[in-house]
Parts: C-alpha cells; sequence; structure tokens
C-alpha cells in the first residue's frame, strides 16, 4: 500500500518497521523538520541540528516499536528523543552560546518597546531576531526548552508537558519565568548599548 | 490580586493564549490603572511579536537533503540485515564451531591462504545480533560453505544454489560469527 499523506503518523511508523522504506521517508519528511528546529533552537548549531535529527531517526528504526501511539503523539515522542540527545550534548560539551554583549547592532529601548510596526521593519527584525536568538539561547535549558516548544514551536502546554514528562502547571510557570528572563536580558542589552561601560 | 499575581496571565493575554474571558477583561481593566502592569503587559506583546517573527524565520530550517539519503540507506541496509531471524545466525556461528572442529569446515590460516588471487567480492557484513554480542577480541577464519547458507549470516545471496563458496568470517573467542565476507 501506496503510503498516503492522510496516513498517520502511528500508521506509517509500523509500515516503515515492517519494512516500507516509502512510509519511512514519508514519516521522516513530515516529521523532521520539527526536530531540527528544535535542536537548532536549543544548541545554535545547524551542525549538532544535523547530528541530532539522525540520531533522533537512527533511534525510531532501533526503538521504535516502543512507541505506544496512547501515550502521546509521535511528534511529542520524537521530540523526547531529540531533548535527550541535546541535553546529553549541553552537559558533555557544554555548547558555548553567544552572550548578549556579542551582538553588536544597537537595539533601541524605543523600537525594543514599540509596538508599531517599526518593530518588525526589515533591517530592525533582522536586529530584533539576532537579538532574541541569542536571548533565549542564553536561558538555562529548563527555561530554554519550554520557549522553544510553547512560544517557537507553537506546542500547546498540554503537548509540552507531555514531551517534557511534568505538570501543565509547570510549563505554565516556566514559560512565564523564561519570558521574565527575556525581557530582562533583551532590555540589559539595550541599555549596555546605550551606555557601554 | 496583587500585581506580581497577575504575570501569568498578562503572559497569556499577550500571546492569546487559553484564559476566560472574564480573568482577561479584570486584567486589562486593572492595566488602566496601574502603570507597572501595563509596561509589563507591553513588553509581553512585544516579546510575543518577536518570538513570533523569530518563529516565522525559523519555518524554513531543515536538515539537509543528503540526510534522508542518508537514513534511507541505513534502513534498506537494516531491512536486509534483518532478513534472517537472529536465533538462525547464533546457530550457524555454534554450528562453524561444530563444522570446524568436525571438519567439515576447513579452516585455514589466512595470513598464508590470502594471497593476491584472492578475489574479494564482499566488503565484512556484520551480522544481525551484532548489537546483543559485543566483540571484544577474536580472530579470522577462512571457510567454505554452500552458498545458500550465506543469508544466515544476513549476505544478501544471489540466486539459489548448493555451489561451494569460500567466506572470511570473524570469530570472537567464543566462536560466534560477528562479521562475514565472500571471497569467491
Ligand atoms: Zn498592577
Amino acid at each position: 500500500m501506496k503510503p498516503a499523506a492522510a496516513d498517520s503518523d502511528a500508521d506509517l511508523l509500523r509500515r516503515a518497521l515492517s519494512g516500507d522504506a516509502e512510509s519511512f521517508s514519508v514519516l521522516y519528511r513530515r516529521r523532521h523538520a520539527a526536530v531540527y528546529r528544535y535542536a537548532f533552537h536549543m544548541c545554535g548549531s545547524e551542525a549538532i541540528a544535523e547530528d541530532v535529527t539522525q540520531e533522533v531517526f537512527l533511534a525510531l528504526l532501533r526503538e521504535g516499536h516502543a512507541y505506544e501511539p496512547g501515550r502521546g503523539s509521535l511528534a511529542s515522542y520524537l521530540i523526547g528523543i531529540a531533548r535527550n540527545q541535546v541535553l546529553r550534548i549541553l552537559e558533555r560539551e557544554r555548547v558555548s552560546v553567544p552572550l548578549m554583549e556579542e551582538a553588536e547592532e544597537e537595539l533601541s529601548t524605543e523600537r525594543w518597546l514599540a509596538t508599531s510596526g517599526d518593530v518588525l521593519a526589515q533591517l530592525t527584525l533582522q536586529q530584533t531576531l539576532d537579538a532574541l536568538r541569542k536571548a533565549v539561547l542564553s536561558l538555562p535549558p529548563a527555561y530554554r526548552e519550554v520557549v522553544v516548544l510553547c512560544d517557537l514551536e507553537e506546542m500547546s502546554y498540554a503537548q509540552a508537558a507531555e514531551t517534557l514528562s511534568c505538570a501543565v502547571g509547570t510549563v505554565r510557570s516556566r514559560l512565564s519565568r523564561a519570558r521574565k528572563m527575556l525581557v530582562e536580558r533583551m532590555l540589559s542589552r539595550v541599555q549596555s548599548a546605550r551606555c557601554p561601560a | 490580586m496583587m500585581c506580581h499575581e497577575r504575570s501569568e496571565i498578562l503572559m497569556e493575554i499577550a500571546r492569546n493564549g487559553a484564559i476566560s474571558e472574564a480573568v482577561k477583561q479584570e486584567s486589562l481593566e486593572h492595566c488602566q490603572h496601574c502603570a507597572t502592569c501595563a509596561a509589563e503587559l507591553e513588553r509581553q506583546r512585544v516579546l510575543t511579536a518577536g518570538l513570533r517573527a523569530l518563529r516565522d524565520a525559523s519555518t524554513a530550517l531543515s536538515a539537509s537533503p543528503a540526510l534522508e539519503q542518508k537514513l534511507r540507506a541505513v534502513f534498506e541496509q537494516r531491512q536486509q540485515n534483518n532478513r534472517p531471524v537472529r536465533w538462525a545466525a547464533v546457530a550457524a556461528g555454534v554450528a562453524v564451531i561444530i563444522a570446524i572442529s568436525w571438519g567439515v569446515l576447513k579452516p585455514r590460516p589466512v595470513e598464508q591462504e590470502f594471497g593476491s588471487a584472492d578475489r574479494v567480492v564482499q566488503e565484512f557484513i556484520r551480522v544481525p545480533y551484532r548489537e546483543v554480542i559485543p566483540l571484544e577480541g577474536g580472530y579470522v577464519v577462512r571457510v567454505e560453505m554452500p552458498r545458500s547458507a550465506l543469508v544466515t549470516f544476513g549476505v544478501p545471496t544471489y540466486g539459489q544454489g548448493t555451489e561451494m563458496v569460500q567466506a572470511d568470517l570473524v570469530l570472537g573467542f567464543d566462536g560466534v560469527a560477528h562479521a562475514v565476507r565472500v571471497v569467491r
């Protein structure tokens, strides 16, 4: 049977593990980008993100029989495998993350605090994105991952809780704390840019 | 409600999260006469806009096309290796020991026999149970066996056939075969 876009992840996985290469490809194409983005936002490295994506799908081939659809979505299961890889890498290599101070371009307080379209104007948008990406990378991993999952990957709190094996309330409170840290780091970045020591 | 207790509510308002309309309205009204909470809501809104822009800028991020090909190749290799069942491969390993001890298979000293006339037609292929039996040391023996017996080591056979082929086996010290290659 030829795999189709409407096939569920669980069906594709079952057929892939039974030897259907085409089902594996469809499943990979459907799910790999989210795994890659998660690893990239967590580690800030395209090379690590590629390695993690590879390891996640190799693990799926090796241990995919252990996946139980009743216990959560395959998307969460894959991010869960990626998370184990990422946390191991962060622990082992202590991946250096760019400090906010390294950003050279000025981001004015007015622009950062303004809600007008100026913030999203193309040139300023790039500055904002660079600064924000670095700010996310500078968060402790437990806070970084809720921002990545809930705000960048748009997971619901329930999905994030399932992925992180914690309570929904924990996800919400960590996200709130993480966002406060992000605001503080962006503001301190702005202030240091305005008043260089 | 104290101002510091509103932070999660202000965050949910800013990111259009799941929050009851009554709670939302109460906090928005509070923000109209509390500069601290109004500023916090404003910062959260700007942060939401920034994170959404970062999310949008990240949608094109993806692994290289080469990775899919690489994984597909691994998938196909695994399919080949998984064809013979493990017990058959283990049995084959045991059979090698018995066959050698009975003189059915003729092990030949590798150093003496591997000459330039040897035609190695394959790389070594690890037999399918390699993951459960780590190889900590061993030796290589050259044996003759019927071509059909190769399948028990995970070697794809081209055609049936009772013809004898020569193969090199990597044996662990326990005599179990870990890898095999066809010589001719
Ligand atoms: Zn207030």
